[in-house]
């Protein structure tokens, strides 16, 4: 037998009373380890969208307020469609491309779903009137919608034509190249939900629609989205040439700033905000969830500490002749106090362990309920919330140590 | 083999100062069966805690073989008590949680003795002692009869030269009693020295030699002597 095993075989005798103790622990690192994980996450998802979205600038109606890029056509309020060519013949200075899109509600059988207008980039270059004004004359090509913002380097200035031809880059560009108007492309969930292939014939708002791809699993809303020509939406939605929001994709971040006045200046019917702007109000809460996680973790952790130093002082109380004991066969001293130490260290152990499944638990399933995307673990989180239990375990069972260690041996005897 | 020399005890509690050892000297050579008597209070446990090395005195000297107890470090002390000194309780003080066999081998797992030879050894003693089918039940499982003879068990196990025992007969029936006390004295007659502490004037009977301490003092006597007296 080691010696230390005794530890153990007296946890295990009465492990009532290490659990509470332990629970405390436990909720304090659960605590942490979700919420951090949550946060970042949702600070991963915000970097992203900045990464992707940096420069996109979003017209919405005036009164329109957003918490999501992603759903910034969500909110019922329409604009004229007629804005789109005012920007374009405005010839703003590093507009790449513009996407007008309407949200309309329908069924896809019994299911309801979302489909979404877009205009495609191939109907820019096919309006008369623009051509009229001398733009896009030479036909499909590298050329942006606006004019160009010389010798940027921005990620929209990179993207050749064949690129945003592509639907996989859907994500980052948010246009769609090309569409008949009898043609629709599926979001991934959709399609996978419904079984949905390229080349299915589909019954949307009255009219068979052709499947022309599957758009690429971007993880926001579009997901779950049919995408469909702008005009043909209206027509079948019967709603006039009305859009509910204009996404601008600027060239960089740098020509984005500006465009934002002149746009506001050339639509002062409309609100245009930018992606940093929306993400502003998230980073916000990010930083208060993160300091609200941490405050919760350090309450929990003194309380938890308390809890085990009152547990260890009772322990050691309950123990003395047993201790005293031990001292009688030959244990030190520090022999007798490593042993209260080491039950310390093993419910810090344990509870930050049971802490951190709980909390990676909770952060897998209430993550994607509050972001809408998979959450990742905060590893951080994981080791702060692991270290900082044992400490708190370690010193907090000091006092109770000291105690056990300055026993009087002569409990042991009867008479003592 | 073991000598103490005018040691006194005095316990401080707040402004009251008890002494409860005045100047007290005795000594006791190898294999010799001394007992210890006296009322209640009157200092017997502490004496024991001082010879043991659990509890060093207000001033004199505690020898074992010559040793200084309390001049060497409370880590060497703790190891000669390991390994020199045995003890026996009259509460027997079994570890609740732990079975007959890990009791017996917690004298040996202190300090590093090898597992096989902690089973082996312990489980020949509870043989010895007629405990071999009880080898994992645990004290609440076990008589008053069964644990003594399981503390007996865990007292030899490292072989001790010293044997202190706190009234350890009291609360055992006459036939547990009997056993005990056979025991001690066979270990005597192979050379261990058994100091004993008793009010019982049948066990003070069988020793060698009787120490009465009244007052915080030892003096020898012998065991009618200390029944008159009574």
């Amino acid at each position: 037998m080691r010696f230390h095993s005794m530890v153990w075989k007296e946890m295990f005798r009465r492990p009532g009373q290490s659990v509470t103790a332990l629970l405390i622990v436990a909720l304090g690192v659960s605590a942490l380890v979700a919420v951090e994980s949550v946060v970042a996450s949702s600070e991963q998802k915000v970097a992203l969208q900045m990464q992707q979205l940096g420069a996109n600038i979003l017209v919405l109606p005036e009164d329109v307020t957003l918490q999501d890029y992603h759903a910034a056509d969500a909110h019922g309020r329409s604009l004229p469609e007629e804005y789109v060519s005012r920007i374009t013949l405005a010839q703003k200075v590093g507009v790449e491309e513009l996407a007008p899109k309407l949200s309309v509600p329908a069924e896809l059988g019994e299911t309801p779903i979302v489909v979404t207008g877009i205009l495609p980039r191939t109907d820019f270059y096919k309006k008369s009137a623009w051509q009229s004004v001398g733009l896009l004359t030479s036909g499909l090509g590298d050329n942006a919608v606006g004019e160009k913002h010389e010798g940027c380097g921005g990620r929209a200035c990179q993207i050749s034509t064949a690129e945003k031809a592509d639907l996989s880059s859907y994500a980052s560009t948010r246009i769609v190249h090309e569409l008949d108007m009898d043609s629709v492309l599926v979001g991934a969930d959709l399609a996978k939900a419904q079984q949905i292939k390229q080349g299915q014939s589909i019954q949307l708002l009255g009219a068979s629609l052709q499947v022309a791809g599957i758009l690429p699993a971007t993880g926001t809303s579009d997901d779950g989205r049919v995408l469909a020509h702008l005009h043909r939406v209206q027509e079948l939605a019967d709603t006039g040439p009305i859009v509910n929001v204009i996404e601008v994709m600027g060239c960089c971040e740098e020509a984005a700033t500006g465009l934002v006045s002149e746009l506001d200046d050339l639509l002062p019917d409309a609100r245009v905000v930018t992606i940093s702007q929306i993400v502003q109000a998230q980073v916000t809460v990010n930083g208060l969830m993160n300091r609200l996680s941490y405050a919760i973790f350090g309450i929990l952790m003194v309380i938890g500490g308390a809890s085990i130093a009152s547990v260890m002082f009772a322990n050691v109380s309950e123990r003395k002749r047993e201790l005293g004991t031990l001292m009688a066969l030959g244990a030190t001293p520090s022999m007798v106090s490593r042993m209260i130490l080491l039950k310390a260290s093993a419910v810090g152990l344990v509870g930050g362990f049971c802490g951190l499944t709980l909390g990676v638990a909770v952060a897998y399933v209430a993550g994607p309920q509050i972001l809408g995307v998979a959450t990742n673990v905060s590893i951080d989180a994981v080791m702060i919330g692991m270290v900082v239990a044992l400490i708190v375990a370690i010193v907090a069972s000091y006092p109770p140590a000291r105690k056990a260690a300055h026993l009087d041996p002569c409990l042991c005897f009867h008479d003592a | 083999m073991l000598k103490i020399d005018s040691v006194c005890k005095d316990y401080t509690r707040g402004r009251n100062v008890v002494q409860a050892l005045h100047s007290t000297s005795l000594s006791v050579q190898g294999g010799e069966f001394v007992a210890i008597v006296g009322p209640s209070g009157s200092g017997k446990s502490t004496l024991l805690s001082m010879v043991g090395g659990m509890l060093s005195p207000t001033s004199g000297r505690v020898l074992l073989e010559e040793k200084s107890l309390y001049e060497i470090s409370v880590k060497e002390r703790s190891r000669l008590r390991n390994e020199q000194i045995g003890f026996l309780f009259q509460s027997f003080n079994l570890v609740p949680y732990l079975n007959a066999i890990e009791n017996v081998q917690l004298p040996m797992s202190l300090y590093g003795t090898d597992r096989e030879s902690q089973q082996n050894q312990a489980k020949q003693l509870l043989e010895r002692f007629g405990l071999g089918d009880r080898l994992m039940h645990k004290p609440s499982e076990l008589s008053a009869g069964q644990q003594q003879r399981v503390a007996m068990a865990r007292t030899l196990s490292m072989g001790p030269r010293l044997i202190l025992a706190d009234e350890p007969t009291g609360n055992l029936d006459p036939e547990s009693r009997d056993l005990v006390l056979k025991t001690l004295h066979k270990l005597c007659e192979a050379g261990s020295t058994i100091i004993l502490v008793t009010h019982d004037a049948s066990v003070s009977s069988t020793a060698d030699r009787v120490f009465h301490i009244a007052d915080g003092h030892a003096v020898e006597t012998t065991s009618s002597e200390y029944c008159e007296a009574a």
